[in-house]
């Protein structure tokens, strides 16, 4: 913006008159180049046009479908315009010196490739090189020998820029892995990283950075995502890191895997911004008024000092969401300037830009001391929360405060992330033979190794993937049999006196359970089947997912009683109550199921507590012994009810013994003796009490008894309950989720079904195993048949359940993880591991018991645990890695949350140093301290990842994962492809239509689906927003009524609005007042009424309106200086009496010095209204094809209104709506509308809700 | 700002002279444009050439920010872009404002993409600098005197700066004046405007562009 003090210093008409003259020759110059250079490119224009005809051509004939055409269509335009240049390209990469990825749309970033040559480098999509991709590549080692493997990861880092950078990488490893290694290589010098406390290791790393050291910096974020920085990489210089962890395979019903995971996920992130609201300093003076002047799209642009922290357009949706206006800081904030005199000038962190949705923009700056200003509004954010976490592309939350941290930045397919992947495997089973060697997602080359064993089959071969560099998109998983179908058992021993109090023996034990045993009898069972149909199943994993449902609900058998419940931003449970397996229900919940489409965040922890929070069906929540026995001994309060006659006691006193079969029997302490009962058929005896692990027995310790008369009836047996999760787990909080299974599974069994190409293995299999179940992993293009037949054989009869370990007298045992009474029970024919200490050297005999279908199991094993064994010395880091998930295990909330109390962490950081593993509070870090780099700080760079296949793009990054809640009054910008508006509305106004009767689903969400137009997950948010605050809406409404009841006082408000407003005339003045009227009922603020309602009614106005429009904004731009405050006061806000009142305490504001409580309820109630203004649907899609026509173009909406009249008619007409249709039950009208008219049409009184409809593609 | 600072002379006298013609034309023929459009969708490259004829000076003046060359790129991605997508023009009115709005995205995702390669570079007021002082000598207008070449190449690229900040619609407005045969008719159609609407923006953003122009220029 210009500065309007120089202009009123003008010159003298006459020299203004010779500039003009001057200006107008510049002018016909620049234009006449234009013209000539323009006529100069038509061949040029022509001859590309016939190339990109033919390239789309060749590209139909090769790939047809609408993708390949698009495809050819960027590579034709890549290629035809930087064909010459390809030539080139290698200078153009020393020259083009982008360091920081796309920090515009670092969210949705569309690059575009040059596919050829080999090596891909990154363009935008305007071809324009972006740079390549810091990590170069990674090539992974694996030995896998018996049941350990050892995996060796070397990232190669180069930096292709002309600065130093600094690169941040996050990636993936196996939730299982012990990882205990971690070198950097700068050129012939390798350095040996260590474990340190994770914040005395990021000091020690932060420390280097500084001093110009190549230093690097391994952390565990969750037990399957790290993220790996290296520090200062000089132009050109390699930095290699090599990670190394070990971990025991999987093997079950005789099948080894090995799983290797390549990519992280986008993640949902539920929970609230954390930056919202930020406090205002006492230095700060809070000012009323918006900030944004209404719907806006931001776009981050320039950078300014970006040391303390970058910033991706999702964080500057939640920053600006979270700011609080101010009036101009001055030298209060700032300190005085320099001899120049005025305020001390902050230093620019970040430009953006706000589109609205009229195409206007205005301007802003973000400085690094958290102040701002958009066109001369000023605003606070908090620092604190500016400096979010990483470098993610989500904000972070209050239930995932990392967000930042575990959402790396995905590139968009097709593009490509620009670095590669090479395995190689090597398995080497030390005698039996390996066939059935295979990889569903990759291809890969078998080598056998000389020495063929005597039946042709080799012990030990060598895997490599076909193409030497594969894209990092996809778990690489590799299978394999041996010939000796039976597991080898194992004990494996070290011995180790360095390892301070954890000096001593370890163990670990391989034992071969059972043979499955089919069980006679099998008690009904209750399946709730838990179907995931968020925005990241979109498309093809959906797709799988429905197939897996189809082919489980046939699998039930007819005693069964079953339910469906979907989730993605809300839940959906079909019935009330399940409901047998009959045909009709099974029709009915394949109909149901089939009507899902992905779509929503991935609201997991609502869908537990709608499967395993649920009533029992007789009402009671007595459980039976059967059911207490399958319960973990951990303490928890139980209550249960036996026949009397069934509780003997015991010759201990006050223990008595409850027989569950004939196998096992209840052990059950009483502080009392039980109540006589001289008949005591048809008595039941109730017990309460807590269901512990004492001594290593499990038993019942009760302090409540009491007698009740059984029915006559025999009890009916209980069914199993079992909940089934179909999902790709792709959420932020899975410790959260995986403690709030094992609080609420109680006697449901937890299954968990991972589909998708690199699911998040730790999550699923953490539910399962939290939930007592199993879990499993259908890829996309593996056979749901076999997962489903695994998944019914597991429920019909586990191999082993109740298992216990008993050591004799021998052995001094310590510290078995998992712990001796927690034994998960086995569903498939794999191994039992069993990690543990012995504090001195013994033989004895180890016992296991548990039960098989066909009735109770004894197996006792020789164990010999020696004094002295240097050898496995893997042995001590399994343990201490298993020990960590132990000791974790109760507090994963807390962890989650970053609370986990300090005794607990340090006991975890005395395991990660002792044993020099990653752990959540351990890290590695290495410093090359042999020499210092020099040219100041290096520029950070994250590494772009991949998305995983077969994960929709849109799906993520569309319009579901930044969810609506979280941009401020504005909605999408450009997703690449996909634009997004939303309108703003007022939620808490909004009224249901009537219920109507249930859908044909017989779903539970009586009335919403009567809604057909209107999104439920918008719908949803409007609940939540009533639920959150009622308080909010009760005092919104009333201010509405007082709207509507008071209609005289609008103009009188609108004048002293004008009155206030910096000066200006009095028509001004009453356009203002009307204006406001006009926009009664929404929160809109600043002079924004004017700007943003072209008053359709006044169409020959609209140069007038434009004018006024420019003249309101110049109006802002004087606002930077002391006259900020009365530019401000323009303040419409959703009535006349709360502009009143606004104008009331903005004269307050002016005349007399706040208190420091009047501070903070302004503070309050500015806070209030950033609550109570919330997105509601982004959900008007286009292409980026139509982007450009798309303002031009009428798009479809349904609007709801309050009430369909005449009246209502005239004003949606009005505001440039063609009324197509109108509803007679519902207040819902039918229209088109230029998109850009969608901001008028949403400031009609009276409109509630605007559902544009989605855009064809072409 | 105030619109009757004495800084609106010239630009008030255009609006007065309204009716005058243009001092520059460039599309001496006037085809039949609807015709143009619908054999440019039928597949015809003659016709869209034709339009591109047309509307090529305006759109790369729309595009042309630093480098006249990047100009050039952005104008045939535009035209390339728009070539994609011609099927979906029914109403050969609509194709002038279309294409623009087209014009617009592309310069401005380039001018994203080149403001973070500045960034990068030496820092924004480095190149800025760099730019000024190599200049883009734009042909036919070399004096033969140097240092007065060296001047006027300065004046011209503070006038593409200049340019750069009017909004987009001002800017619209100026490409049209000095490009168009017809420009109040090219406005009615790319802006909706009416004829004193498409004079008053004219003159504000003469008055706008004047603005910039005294800005830079001072020290």
């Amino acid at each position: 913006m210009s500065d309007p003090t120089k202009q009123s210093q003008g010159p003298s008409p006459h020299d203004e008159h010779d500039r003009q003259a001057t200006l107008d020759v510049l002018l016909r110059q620049w234009h006449d180049v234009n013209a000539d250079r323009a006529a100069a490119g038509r061949d040029r224009l022509l001859h590309q046009l016939r190339e990109s005809r033919r390239a789309q051509r060749v590209a139909a004939r090769s790939q047809p479908g609408a993708f390949a055409l698009l495809g050819a269509y960027l590579r034709t335009i890549v290629m035809n315009r930087y064909a010459p240049a390809l030539a080139s390209l290698g200078f153009v990469v020393v020259v083009f010196t982008l360091l920081v990825p796309r920090p515009g749309g670092a969210a949705y970033a569309d690059y575009v490739m040059v596919p050829e040559g080999g090596r891909l480098e990154a363009l935008d999509d305007d071809g324009n090189l972006m740079g390549a991709c810091p990590l170069a590549h990674t090539d992974v080692d694996v030995r896998v020998s018996g049941f350990m493997s050892r995996v060796t990861i070397t990232q190669t880092y180069r930096n292709p820029y002309s600065k130093k950078i600094e690169a941040l990488y996050t990636f993936p490893l196996s939730h299982r892995a012990a990882v205990d290694r971690m070198t950097i290589t700068v050129g012939d010098r390798v350095v040996v990283g260590e474990v340190k406390q994770r914040q005395r290791a990021r000091e020690i790393y932060q420390a280097a950075r500084a001093q110009g050291y190549v230093a690097s910096l391994l952390e565990q974020e969750r037990p399957n995502i790290f993220t790996q920085s290296v520090a200062n990489i000089e132009p050109d210089a390699e930095v290699t890191v090599q990670i190394s962890y070990v971990e025991l395979l999987v093997a079950s019903d005789g099948r080894y895997t090995f799983d290797f995971p390549m990519v992280v996920g986008p993640r949902y992130i539920p929970g609230a911004m954390v930056t919202s609201p930020s406090i205002v300093p006492a230095e700060l003076t809070p000012r009323e008024g918006l900030l944004l002047l209404g719907p806006a799209a931001l776009t981050v642009g320039a950078a300014g000092d970006t040391s303390g922290g970058t910033l991706q357009g999702g964080k500057l949706h939640a920053l600006i969401n979270a700011a609080q206006p101010v009036r101009h800081p001055g030298e209060s904030w700032w300190g005085p300037g320099d001899v120049t005199g005025g305020a001390a000038q902050p230093e620019l962190w970040y430009r953006f830009e706000a589109t609205y949705l009229d195409g206007s923009k205005e301007h802003g700056e973000l400085y690094t001391d958290g102040t701002g200003r958009i066109n001369g509004r000023w605003f606070y954010t908090d620092p604190a929360s500016i400096a979010a976490s990483g470098t993610g592309f989500a904000a972070d939350t209050n239930e995932v405060p990392d967000a930042g941290r575990i959402t790396p930045e995905p590139v968009r397919p097709p593009t490509r992330a620009g670095h590669e992947v090479s395995i190689t495997v090597t398995i080497d089973t030390g005698g039996p033979g390996l066939v059935d060697v295979t990889s569903e997602l990759h291809q890969i080359i078998q080598t056998a190794v000389p020495g063929t064993r005597d039946d042709g089959t080799p012990s030990a071969v060598t895997v490599t993937l076909a193409a030497r560099d594969t894209i990092p998109n996809r778990d690489f998983v590799l299978s394999w049999r041996q010939t000796a179908d039976t597991i080898r058992e194992a004990t494996f021993v070290h011995t180790s006196n360095t390892l301070g109090d954890y000096s001593g023996g370890f163990f670990t034990l391989i034992v071969q359970p059972p043979d499955r045993i089919e069980a006679a009898h099998v008690p009904p069972r209750e399946l709730i089947f838990v179907m995931d149909t968020s925005e990241s199943m979109r498309g093809f994993p959906i797709e799988k997912s429905k197939a897996v449902m189809h082919r489980v609900i046939d699998a039930m058998r007819p005693t069964d009683t079953f339910n469906v419940v979907t989730f993605a931003g809300h839940t959906s449970v079909m019935w009330d109550a399940p409901r047998p397996a009959t045909p009709s229900n099974r029709a009915d919940a394949v109909a149901f199921v089939e009507s899902r489409r992905g779509s929503g965040g991935t609201e997991l922890m609502q869908a537990i507590e709608a499967a395993l929070v649920q009533a029992p069906a007789d009402g009671s929540v007595a459980i039976v012994p059967r059911q207490l026995v399958a319960l973990p001994a951990d303490d928890r309060a139980v209550e249960l009810a036996v026949p009397y006659a069934d509780v003997h006691p015991t010759p201990e006193p006050g223990v008595f013994r409850i027989p569950v079969d004939k196998n096992l029997a209840l052990r059950l302490r009483l502080n009392r003796d039980l109540p006589t009962v001289f008949s005591p058929h048809g008595v039941n005896v109730g017990l309460a009490g807590q269901w512990r692990t004492v001594d290593g027995r499990r038993e019942l310790v009760a302090d409540r008894v009491w007698l009740d008369r059984a029915d006559d009836k025999e009890q009916p047996v209980r069914p199993m309950r079992l909940a089934l999760f179909l999902t790709d787990g792709y959420v932020g909080n899975d410790m959260a989720i995986i403690d709030a299974v094992a609080r609420n599974a109680d006697t449901t069994r937890v299954f968990s079904f991972g589909i998708g190409n690199s699911v998040n293995r730790y999550l699923l299999d953490g539910m399962a195993r939290a939930g007592r179940g199993e879990s499993e992993f259908v890829l996309l293009n593996s056979d749901a048949d076999e997962a489903v037949a695994r998944f019914t054989r597991r429920i019909q009869t586990p191999v082993l359940t109740d298992i216990s370990l008993t050591f004799s007298d021998g052995l001094e045992v310590v510290d078995l993880v998992p712990d001796a009474t927690r034994i998960p029970d086995l569903f498939d024919v794999k191994p039992l591991v069993i990690h543990g200490r012995y504090t001195r050297p013994g033989r004895g005999t180890l016992t296991i018991r548990g039960r098989t279908g066909a009735g109770a199991y004894e197996r006792v094993l020789e164990l010999d645990l020696p004094e002295i064994h240097d050898g496995h010395d893997v042995i001590a880091t399994l343990w201490a890695r298993a020990k960590v998930d132990d000791v974790l295990a109760p507090h994963l909330q807390s962890v989650q949350r970053g609370t986990v109390p300090e005794p607990v962490k340090q006991s975890v950081v005395a395991l990660g140093e002792q044993f020099s593993i990653m752990t959540p509070f351990t890290s590695f870090v290495a410093v090359e301290k042999s020499r210092m780099t020099i040219g100041g700080k290096p520029v950070l760079v994250a590494v772009p990842i991949e998305l995983p296949d077969g994960v929709s793009w849109e799906g993520v990054f569309g319009n579901g994962f930044l969810r609506e809640a979280d941009m401020p009054g504005a909605v999408r910008e450009h997703l690449g492809e996909v634009t997004a508006v939303g309108i703003l509305q007022e939620p808490h106004v909004f009224r249901y239509p009537a219920p109507a009767s249930s859908n044909i689903n017989g779903s539970a969400e009586v009335g919403r689906s009567d809604l057909p137009f209107f999104q439920k997950k918008q719908i949803d948010i409007l609940e939540m927003e009533r639920r959150e605050s009622p308080g909010i809406s009760s005092r919104t409404s009333s201010v509405r009524r007082g709207a509507r009841e008071a209609p005289g006082k609008g103009r009188g408000a609108g004048t002293a609005g004008g009155g206030f407003g910096g000066g200006s005339g009095p028509a001004d003045a009453r356009t203002a007042g009307r204006r406001t009227k006009q926009s009664a009922g929404y929160v809109i603020g600043g002079t924004f009424a004017e700007v943003a309602s072209p008053a359709p009614a006044d169409r020959k106005n609209d140069d007038a309106t434009v004018d006024a429009l420019q003249r309101s904004l110049e109006k802002s731009a004087e606002t930077q200086a002391p006259r900020d405050a009365s530019a401000d006061t323009d303040v419409v806000t959703s009535d006349e009496s709360s502009v009143t009142r606004g104008l009331e305490s903005k004269l307050r504001d002016m005349t007399e010095p706040r208190s420091d409580a009047q501070r903070k309820r302004a503070i309050a109630d500015t806070d209030q209204r950033h609550r109570v203004r919330r997105v509601l649907h982004p959900a008007l899609l286009a292409l980026a094809s139509d982007v450009a026509s798309v303002n031009a173009d009428p798009v479809l909406v349904t609007v709801l209104v309050d009430e369909v009249n005449d009246a209502t008619r005239r004003a949606l007409k009005k505001a440039g709506l063609t009324i197509e249709a109108s509803s007679q039950s519902l207040p819902i009208i039918v229209g088109t509308i230029a998109v850009s008219d969608l901001h008028a049409l949403a400031l009609v009184p009276g409109v509630r809700l605007i559902e544009p409809t989605r855009m064809q593609a072409q | 700002m105030d619109p009757g600072t004495p800084g609106t002379s010239l630009a008030g006298k255009l609006s007065n002279e309204g009716d005058t013609a243009p001092p520059a034309a460039i599309s001496s023929v006037e085809p039949d444009e609807a015709a143009d459009l619908a054999a440019a969708q039928a597949g015809d490259d003659d016709a869209f050439a034709r339009i591109y004829d047309r509307l090529g000076p305006v759109v790369l003046s729309l595009c042309r920010q630093r480098s006249l060359s990047e100009a050039e790129d952005a104008a045939q991605e535009t035209f390339i872009r728009a070539h994609r997508l011609l099927h979906k023009v029914e109403n050969a009115g609509r194709l002038r404002p279309w294409i623009y709005a087209i014009a617009r995205r592309v310069c401005s995702e380039r001018s994203r993409a080149a403001r973070r390669r500045a960034r990068h570079e030496e820092g924004a007021a480095v190149s800025r600098q760099q730019v000024r002082t190599s200049g883009h000598g734009a042909p036919g207008t070399a004096t033969g005197d140097p240092s007065r070449d060296s001047d006027h190449a300065e004046q011209l690229d503070l006038l593409g700066t200049a340019l750069e900040k009017l909004d987009d619609r001002e800017r619209l407005a100026i490409h049209l004046y000095y490009l168009e045969a017809d420009p109040v008719r090219a406005a009615t159609g790319a802006m909706d405007l009416s004829r004193s609407g498409y004079y008053k923006l004219l003159a504000r953003a003469r008055e706008h562009l004047a603005g910039f122009m005294t800005e830079v220029n001072a020290p």
